[in-house]
């Protein structure tokens, strides 16, 4: 998940956003006010204009402070009761009905979890905004349309407590519908990544075992297999002696599959060729001297054990008797001397019949996990990333390679440019006893080569106080993207001083008040590594899943009250029709205000409106400078015009792409707190103007005219 | 307004109107309020009201009359502060129609009940209950009361939608005197109600005025007005008029008016007698008839008296009061 813009913490964020906001109502008001003086000043005159405008100021003053929570939820109430008797339940059946299909459209992939979550929220976000718009932007006008309003403002209500009990009502609406929808959605998208696999006992493979004698623990790889399929996905596994394993990442999660290691018989055929050679198939690699000896293992009933021999895997017995075994009489009975290689003894079953059919390839009991690291809460701390040039010097930024995208600046590979990063809040609490380092790096490579090579770069870990105690560097191969995660465990080699080896221990002498540098260094030459601050994080300790999905939902619900408020206001002096499509062109543009902020700052290629159009005209594609003409000054000075507007509106204009979160619970990132408040105190920064210059309108509307 | 048993309409008593003539008693006050219609270009569309000049006092009942397109309802609802005043003021207790806080003190019923239909009875007093922020037990008991009074707690649990139209009224009426307002307009108060409905509006009308409160009513059912209004103004075409008190602008003055009971044929021809030789010109001697309405209400009250027989009324219709020579 790249990250080109980052929140900044709330400390930073709210000062400036807070002298941002009174600015622009600032301008807004005195705007507004003008334009309504003006407006009275050619509807009455001078006298009256100003006599009206004081008394407006006046009342709006004792309004504000007449308000009555009671009345205010009373309208809230009143909003609740009107949506449900406009059928919003109709809302979750489309919900139930998209939920119940979309098993037939969303298959797997290789990230299901994110599939899901992405398109459950898509959906929900779609129908509660549709269902909060349509509720919001026909209230109104059918109470003044209907004349309900007259026993409304013949109350002591004033208009503000209307927009405000319309606000609150719709939004408690909307809250409860996405609620609901959250709620299925979570059981849905549990139940869709829930899923089971058995060991697929004709795809195992047993692992050459050491010979008798040589190195074999618990740990040794023994045997190696798949997973059934289930849905559109298999793993393959491997597992210890011991019986503990993990099946391989396939579609973005893993399993963990044990077995019960307790050696059984899993049964004794005569040979075909010669009834006088049994084998004995075990369950697991037996100890090859006890299981060896004739013994140990002899037939009930039936010939005698003349000799026993075990095979490579040591999990099969030939015993050769003095006389041909009777299929169904001669029971083979195995001494409890015989164990496994790791020495446990058999299973309570010691004896079998003697068949004529091939045992049952394995009798062991696997188990196979629930899927891990589909639903995850990963806690990324974010660094501050500084560069050093080809020289050693500090620098702000790396190189730059183009200009087509400016997010990444670059390090020259084989100098002393690096890459640092400052990581704050390191602490032994929250990270436990190692560090994760994920770190995604972009090759920008200056001579021909394989694409899929991967370029050689470098990891240090460094004290931030001291930079002379680091650690040695580590060597990492990126393939433009992502590198694999790097684990730093408690001790690691490195220097206490210049060229004085040490071993270092992670928090005590790397961290420093919570923080610790990160150094990468592309080492090829003439290679470069692209970087930027979001491309590296270390990764704490996990969080709750499901409070990030309560959290994502609730940031999904904020750009919905949002919605509500605009077209609630739009509906104090528009019809629904027109106010749908007020609201519906201002959301619109929201979703685009980056692109309207960067047309707006003159920071595409091509110009503005006029300049596009001359372009047009003749034939001038978007990278080729006009020419200093006079039609040129005068494009330039409209398009200015034309920009200034748009730069005022576009600070106007809410980011509604910065309320999606959801992108970072689907791809397994936790939400800061920090950020949901961010969005939380933005909505409010757009909802109180918007009541307020609502209540200013619906005030000096004539409801009965 | 539950049904009541009682007979005719109680004429209005002649209370405080003329010693309440203080300034501080002026309830409602016009100063050449003026009232134009506009299109949406600004230009002018109806003169709807001109220069109306009124002052109405506490305790008063007071009646706009007038046709259809005459002003009165703009009148009310600039008085409401629904419209705002082209030219002129409009006061209610002093302050401009325009200020929210009047309305702590007024009760509207507007010309229809214009209600949420999704809610019930109960659900709607609590409502505006809940507009005026009266604690939850006061609204309880108000609702309560005011459902018992408007004859509408066997429905009280139905959605409005339910409700016929007399029934819609009633529940407008409650939810205008959901705060015992000091000042109540009545936009046609009568308009869909059946003759016991609006006998029971008019009782209602005048019980408010007994108890000190000032009503505002405008209609063009001129009966109702002259029942229970103290005074009237006449619109017409946004003019005012006439104005002035009910008894005094109906008074005939050149026309003197005797009814007595019992007299004998020879009585009424000494009556005619006497006219003639003070060279007076008789109009009429007859017998009295009583109006519909009170015709009306005699055959209801037989009928739930003695359910199932045809209705025997000839003593039972309620004689027109003596007028004062």
């Amino acid at each position: 998940m790249v990250l080109e813009t980052q929140l900044d913490p709330l400390s930073v964020w709210l000062p400036a956003a807070l002298v941002a906001w009174v600015w622009i109502a600032l301008t807004l008001v005195v705007l507004a006010a003008t334009l309504g003086l003006l407006v009275s000043l050619v509807r009455h005159g001078p006298t009256l204009a100003a006599r009206h405008f004081v008394d407006l100021l006046v009342d709006a003053g004792r309004d504000w402070l007449s308000t009555s929570p009671r009345r205010v939820w009373a309208l809230a109430v009143l909003a609740i009761r009107e949506s449900v008797r406009n059928r919003i339940v109709v809302a979750l059946a489309v919900f139930a009905a998209m939920l119940m299909f979309s098993g037939w459209f969303l298959t797997g992939g290789d990230d299901p979890a994110k599939l899901y979550i992405e398109s459950i929220f898509k959906w929900t976000a779609v129908l509660v905004a549709l269902v909060a718009l349509l509720v919001a932007v026909f209230s109104l006008p059918n109470d003044i349309k209907h004349r309900t309003i007259y026993t409304v403002v013949t109350k002591p209500v004033r208009s503000h407590e209307i927009l405000l009990g319309r606000v609150i009502g719709f939004s408690l609406v909307a809250a409860g519908l996405l609620a609901i929808m959250a709620g299925c959605g979570y059981v849905f998208i549990g139940r869709m990544l829930d899923h089971d696999h058995t060991v697929d006992a004709d795809a195992f493979v047993d692992l050459e075992l050491p010979p008798a004698g040589g190195r074999f623990d618990e740990n040794t790889l023994v045997e190696t297999g798949l997973l059934s399929t289930s849905g559109d996905h298999h793993h393959r596994f491997s597992l210890t002696a011991a019986g503990l394993g993990m099946a391989e990442t396939a579609a973005g999660h893993w399993h963990l599959v044990t077995k019960d290691v307790t050696p059984r018989i899993a049964g004794a055929r005569v040979d075909p060729g010669d009834a006088t050679r049994v084998l004995v198939r075990f369950s697991e690699p037996m100890d090859p001297v006890a299981a060896s000896k004739a013994e140990n293992l002899q037939s009930a009933g039936g010939p005698a054990v003349r000799s026993a021999s075990i095979s490579t895997d040591n999990r099969t017995v030939t015993l050769v008797l003095d006389a041909p075994a009777r299929v169904g009489d001669t029971q083979i009975s195995v001494a409890q001397a015989v164990t496994s290689r790791l020495g446990r003894p058999l299973a309570s079953t010691q004896s079998v019949p003697v068949s004529d059919r091939d045992p049952p390839r394995d009798v062991s009991v696997y188990d196979v996990g629930s899927p891990e690291d589909l639903l995850r809460a990963r806690v990324p701390t974010y660094g501050t990333l500084r560069f050093l040039d080809k020289d050693g010097q500090e620098r702000s930024r790396g190189i730059s390679v183009g200009s087509e995208w400016d997010y990444r600046s670059y390090v020259e590979g084989a100098t002393q440019a690096a890459g640092i990063w400052t990581f704050d809040g390191v602490t032994e609490d929250r990270f436990g006893d190692f560090l994760r380092l994920e770190l995604t790096v972009r090759v920008f490579r200056t001579h021909k080569g394989r694409i899929d090579q991967t370029t050689r770069g470098t990891i240090q870990l460094r004290n931030p106080d001291d930079p002379r105690v680091a650690t040695q560097p580590r060597d990492f191969w990126s393939q433009d993207g992502p590198i694999a995660p790097q684990i730093f465990a408690r001790k690691l080699r490195g220097n206490d001083a210049p060229g004085r080896s040490a071993e270092l221990d992670l928090f005590d002498d790397l961290v420093a008040d919570g923080r610790i540098e990160v150094v990468v260094r592309c080492a090829e030459g003439e290679q470069f590594f692209g970087i930027a601050q979001a491309d590296a994080y270390l990764l704490a300790r996990e969080a709750s899943y499901t409070w990030n999905y309560v959290k994502s939902t609730f940031a999904l619900l904020l750009p919905v009250i949002l919605v509500v408020a605009i077209a609630v206001t739009a509906t104090t002096v528009l019809s629904s029709p027109v106010s749908l499509l007020a609201t519906s062109v201002m959301l619109i543009c929201g979703l685009f205000a980056d692109y309207v902020a960067q047309l707006a700052n003159n920071q595409l290629y091509g110009g503005g409106p006029f300049e596009a159009a001359y372009r047009l005209q003749n034939r001038m594609n978007l990278m080729q400078k006009l020419d200093a003409s006079a039609p040129r000054m005068t494009i330039e000075m409209a398009d200015d015009t034309i920009r200034a507007v748009m730069l005022g509106l576009s600070h106007m204009l809410p980011d509604l792409r910065s309320f999606w979160r959801v992108d970072y619970l689907a791809s397994g990132f936790y939400i800061p707190d920090e950020h949901v408040a961010i969005l939380a105190l933005r909505t409010v920064g757009y909802v109180v103007p918007l009541v307020v210059g609502g209540y200013f309108l619906l005030k000096t509307r004539e409801v009965a005219a | 307004m539950s049904r009541k048993k009682d007979s005719a309409p109680r004429k209005p008593t002649p209370t405080s109107v003329d010693s309440a003539n203080k300034p501080s008693d002026v309830v409602v006050a016009t100063q050449s309020l003026s009232k134009v219609y506009r299109d949406f270009w600004g230009r002018e569309k109806v003169r709807a009201l001109k220069a109306l000049d009124l002052e109405i006092r506490r305790g008063e009942v007071f009646g706009l009359l007038g046709p259809n397109g005459s002003g009165k309802t703009t009148t009310i609802k600039l008085l409401l502060g629904l419209l705002f005043p082209t030219r002129g003021k409009a006061l209610v207790f002093g302050c401009e129609a325009t200020d929210v806080a009047k309305n702590e003190r007024i009760g509207y019923l507007p010309e229809e009940s214009y209600l949420y239909r999704f809610l019930n009875a109960e659900e709607t007093l609590d409502f505006y209950g809940r507009l005026f922020d009266m604690p939850t037990a006061v609204r309880r008991q108000r609702s309560a009361e005011l459902i018992e009074k408007v004859g509408l707690s066997w429905a009280k649990r139905r959605p409005l939608k339910e409700y016929s139209k007399g029934m819609t009224r009633r529940i407008g009426l409650a939810q205008a005197l959901i705060n015992d307002p000091e000042l109540v307009l009545l936009d046609e108060p009568t308009s869909g109600l059946d003759p016991i409905g609006t006998r029971e509006m008019k009782d209602l009308i005048l019980e408010l005025k007994d108890r000190g409160k000032t009503v505002i009513m405008c209609s063009h059912l001129l009966a109702d007005v002259q029942d229970v209004c103290d005074r009237i103004a006449i619109l017409h075409q946004g003019e005012l008029k006439e104005l002035g008190r009910v008894d005094s602008l109906l008074k005939v003055r050149d026309v003197t008016q005797i009814q007595a009971s019992g007299l004998s044929k020879d009585c009424e021809a000494e009556i005619r007698a006497v006219i003639d030789r003070h060279h007076g010109k008789l109009i009429s001697l007859d017998n009295p008839t009583a109006t519909l309405e009170d015709l009306f209400l005699s055959i209801v009250r037989d009928s739930e008296a003695r359910p199932g027989k045809r209705a025997n009324l000839r003593n039972e219709i309620p004689q027109p009061p003596a007028s004062s020579p």
